[in-house]
């Protein structure tokens, strides 16, 4: 049976998900990402994990953003 | 005196434009954020004044530095609104757009990064959209100066009109109410007349603290606010249970701009890999990209010097204290100048001043070629 929810950090470069929990990040990133679009429910592929340890590149809609491995291992996604 | 204010997303190609449109100098840089002060020119035409704001995604501030821009919206009197849309990103863009056109005054959208857009199959319909949103909308590409004169045409005809465009969004009952209740309230505190009642209310309503702080209302004025504040987003959760009243007042915004989008923007998959992607391929490679910028950066250190740098530079010192410094003693002695001034011309200041000039060479190619890595973003993508 799959999962139902899991982290956007186990997700491998080019897989894409679909957010369905941004509660438990930082305010001011989740005010971020909404003025970029990104809320619950918002399609997102990991691009890149950056080297020891650094952040993780993101595509939204065309546009590219990077956001710390520990804000992304608090974002929760589902399927694709 | 006309005054109008640059406004848009980070990014967008404002400063481009201001420059393009006034006769002042503004360095433009590769990361947002960079105008942090309040930039004011005079247009080329000579028909008003125009400010350069900051970019923001929304009216409502996360930091210090886009607050400046809500705030100027409350105490200035700009006559006219320029807002820089970026072709290739409009859902993201027209956020903004449809709080500056609540705000009232005459707007123009300057629509740039056409190029952009087309790259990635985004084909815009620009009458539909102008007519949708109910202002004039002009393609720029203001890298080029591409629409600029259009753009300056327009803006001296837009002093003319005294009405902004008739815009309204309905953001259903319990918030129009809400709307009509803050309006009241505000009446007695409103700095300038010309500020749209409806504007200061909803973003009021999106909490937007650097408004309120522009308001200057009283003790008693705030705490009404806040009551109203309060009793409209426990009316609005009976309805919509768990969202809050700013995620609403998004929504409602995210709908229409979607309506929009529909009818105006046809996308097409892209057909095939852009020259960008090929080159983003091999330079920003996870594996080879690092030793190919290390190459790179070995590249730029012996060209600056060994290769290029220092043969110009030797040159240049040689013609410096060669023929130059014998034409300037021969013009010394024929004009029969005393030993200590030709002493002050010739070891003084030329040798001095030609002590500098002798890197020029040096300094050129490598600002030169760092130029090239800002503008071609290859130091970002690096990252």
């Amino acid at each position: 049976m799959q999962p139902s929810s899991e982290h956007l950090i186990r997700l491998k470069p080019g897989h894409s998900a679909i957010i369905s929990k941004l509660i438990h990040i930082d305010p001011m990133l989740r005010r971020r990402l909404a003025d970029l679009g990104i809320h619950e429910g918002a399609s997102i592929t990991v691009k890149r994990y950056c080297l020891w340890g650094g952040p993780v590149l993101l595509e939204y809609r065309g546009q590219l953003l990077s956001i710390r491995r520990r804000e992304a291992a608090r974002i929760e996604v589902s399927g694709s | 005196m006309n005054n109008a204010a640059l406004i848009g997303n980070p990014n967008t190609g404002k400063t481009s434009l201001f420059n393009t449109l006034t006769s002042s100098y503004q360095y433009v840089g590769n990361w947002s954020g960079v105008t942090v002060e309040k930039k004011v020119g005079l247009l080329r035409n000579k028909t008003g004044s125009i400010t350069d704001l900051p970019g923001v995604y929304s009216l409502n501030p996360v930091s210090r530095d886009e607050g400046v821009v809500a705030t100027f919206l409350v105490d200035q009197e700009p006559t006219a609104i320029i807002n820089i849309v970026d072709a290739s990103q409009l859902e993201r863009n027209l956020y903004l757009t449809l709080q500056m056109l609540e705000y009232g005054k005459p707007l123009l959208i300057g629509l740039n990064m056409m190029d952009v857009a087309q790259s990635r199959g985004i084909h815009i319909q620009l009458e539909a959209l102008s007519s949708m949103l109910g202002v004039p909308v002009i393609p720029l590409i203001a890298r080029t100066g591409k629409g600029s004169p259009e753009l300056l045409e327009l803006m001296s005809h837009i002093s003319l009109q005294t009405a902004g465009p008739h815009w309204v969004l309905n953001y259903g009952e319990v918030v129009e109410q809400a709307i009509l209740d803050i309006s009241r309230e505000l009446a007695e505190f409103v700095p300038n007349p010309s500020l749209s009642m409806r504007w200061a209310a909803l973003q009021l309503l999106e909490n937007n603290q650097a408004v309120r702080n522009s308001l200057k209302i009283d003790g008693d004025c705030s705490l009404r606010l806040d009551a109203i504040l309060d009793r409209t987003e426990q009316s609005l959760a009976v309805a919509y249970p768990s969202m809050t009243l700013t995620a609403y007042l998004r929504s409602v915004r995210m709908e229409r701009i979607h309506e929009i989008l529909k009818s105006t923007v046809i996308t097409q998959p892209k057909a095939r890999t852009t020259l960008t992607d090929h080159i983003d391929h091999f330079a920003l490679h996870p594996f080879w990209g690092v030793p190919l910028f290390l190459a790179f950066m070995y590249f730029t250190f012996k060209l600056t010097f060994d290769w290029l740098g220092n043969p110009l530079s030797d040159m240049l010192d040689a013609f410096i204290s060669g023929p130059l410094s014998n034409l300037i003693s021969g013009a010394l002695e024929a004009l029969n100048v005393s030993g200590f001034t030709m002493a002050l011309i010739l070891d003084g200041i030329v040798a001095g001043v030609g002590g500098v000039l002798v890197f020029m060479p040096q300094i050129f190619i490598m600002f030169l070629i760092i130029s090239f890595i800002e503008d071609t973003g290859y130091m970002a993508g690096l990252r």
